[in-house]
């Protein structure tokens, strides 16, 4: 059995072994937030705002503001590495910020999560991309294997 | 004021929204989450009236001084 000097031990060893003993549930405790405002006059999605995952994200609740000006549709939606998972949000008439949250599961270390917005004729601004999620140990889970 | 109200479909939403609008609630979330769909609307309303405790426990010192007081007369 080989010797194992301090040196040889790798943080990203030491991470990889704590991400394989929790996984993350839902929930609505903040673990990280992108909140300066992004605003777009494109009439086509374009990406806002964009959060790069350093390790794997299993379950997570995303929320973002949306916002409209001068009474034209404000339009949102969660990508992941430029493509569309999320549900397309709208402002429709109503003025204001609106908060508008989605449970989504899966992510890997080096996902982009990101914001995409458009807007139907004034300006779409979107803020506060936030992350809501808890850790939890995974227990352990023994296979019998006699012969 | 916080309510609550579940969700199915985007005309039911909408219904939901112009409910609640007219009774002078105001969207303020909406949530697609794994347990279900649900709007979330203030009337701007606070909770409960907010407690001055400092002051509360001013009185009562002031209270309690002038029953001691009363005890030894």
């Amino acid at each position: 059995m080989p010797i194992v000097t301090g040196q040889d031990i790798l943080a990203a060893d030491v991470l990889t072994a704590l991400e394989d003993q929790h996984t993350q549930i839902v929930s609505d405790n903040l673990r990280h937030s992108n909140d300066a405002q992004k605003d777009t006059v494109l009439l086509a999605y374009v990406k806002l705002k964009e959060i790069l995952l350093d390790r794997p994200l299993d379950n997570c609740r995303i929320k973002f503001d949306l916002n409209r000006n001068a009474s034209f549709d404000a339009y949102g939606r969660i990508y992941k590495n430029g493509v569309a998972i999320g549900t397309e949000r709208h402002t429709g008439a109503a003025d204001g910020w609106f908060t508008y949250s989605e449970d989504l599961a899966g992510w890997l270390t080096g996902d982009l999560i990101q914001i995409y917005g458009y807007t139907t004729g004034g300006t779409c601004s979107t803020r506060n991309m936030r992350f809501y999620y808890d850790n939890i140990p995974v227990p352990q889970a023994p296979t019998n294997q006699d012969p | 004021m916080l309510i609550k109200i579940p969700y199915e479909t985007a005309e039911n939403r909408d219904n939901i929204f112009t409910t609640q609008e007219s009774k002078g609630f105001r969207l303020i979330e909406d949530q697609i989450h794994f347990d279900g769909k649900f709007l979330v609307f203030d009337d701007g309303q606070p909770v409960s009236p907010p407690r001055d405790l400092s002051s509360e426990i001013d009185a009562l010192k002031v209270r309690l001084v002038t029953l001691e007081k009363a005890k030894a007369l």
